[in-house]
């Protein structure tokens, strides 16, 4: 399930939620990122992310269809913010639900390198410097290329 | 006539998110886009701007309908 939310996300009620009433489930990995107050020594004081709404859905749908044709696990959640955030702030939440623990560590790891790469945000983070557009760092381009056929 | 959005930078230097234009293919509305904000232009046509229409990625030209949306965005910083 693909979530695309305007306002505050409660990583903790988001799992809960998840967790309830899950008799087949043997293992929930719960990954939650959030606003960095540096990125590479440069202070960011706010974040503000922009989406395409309908196209930013359309994409985390196939990356979570991706995951789930890889993965053979029970349920997967995926939480985005997007508008303008303070630091410290949740900014994406995943949850996966498998029966054994291995294969939703896998596919949360997959999962979130997908989403670092792939997913249509677009960060513009101000600091005292100003204001900057970011693009995927090349350390997550790497991190998803672990993903490739040959390379696991 | 068709929509046409733009996302972050390109809304910043468009001044605007979303608009009509009256256009009938993508090079036709380039051209407009170009010619009412030559700055705008220039950015759309680099290589790392990527058209999206009806929510499908397109590479080169395509004839545009009054009920298309045209998105124009720049690499994605990811999640």
């Amino acid at each position: 399930m693909i979530r695309l939310e305007a306002e505050t996300i409660d990583p903790g009620a988001l799992l809960n939620a998840f967790n309830a009433g899950r008799a087949a489930t043997g293992a929930v990995v719960a990954f939650t990122g959030l606003t960095r107050g540096a990125t590479e020594g440069a202070p960011v004081t706010r974040l503000e992310i922009d989406a395409y709404p309908r196209y930013t859905r359309k994409v985390m749908a196939e990356l979570e269809a991706e995951t789930r044709l890889r993965f053979v696990v029970q349920d997967v959640l995926v939480a985005h913010r997007w508008g303008r955030m303070e630091i410290g702030e949740a900014i994406v939440f995943v949850a996966v639900a498998a029966e054994h623990r291995r294969v939703a560590f896998q596919a949360a790891d997959f999962l979130m390198d997908q989403l670092k790469t792939r997913a249509p945000f677009w960060k513009k983070e101000t600091g005292p410097d100003g204001e900057r557009w970011i693009e995927a760092r090349p350390q997550d381009h790497d991190d998803a290329a672990r993903w490739t056929a040959g390379d696991r | 006539m068709p929509k046409v959005v733009m996302l972050a930078e390109l809304a910043a230097i468009a001044g605007w998110r979303e608009q009509s234009r009256d256009a009938d293919s993508l090079v036709d509305l380039r051209a407009k886009l170009a010619k009412e904000n030559p700055t705008l232009g220039e950015k759309l046509s680099a290589s790392r701007v990527m058209v999206i229409v009806n929510d499908v990625l397109v590479h080169g030209d395509q004839a545009l309908a009054t009920e298309d949306e045209v998105a124009f965005i720049t690499p994605v910083s990811g999640g």
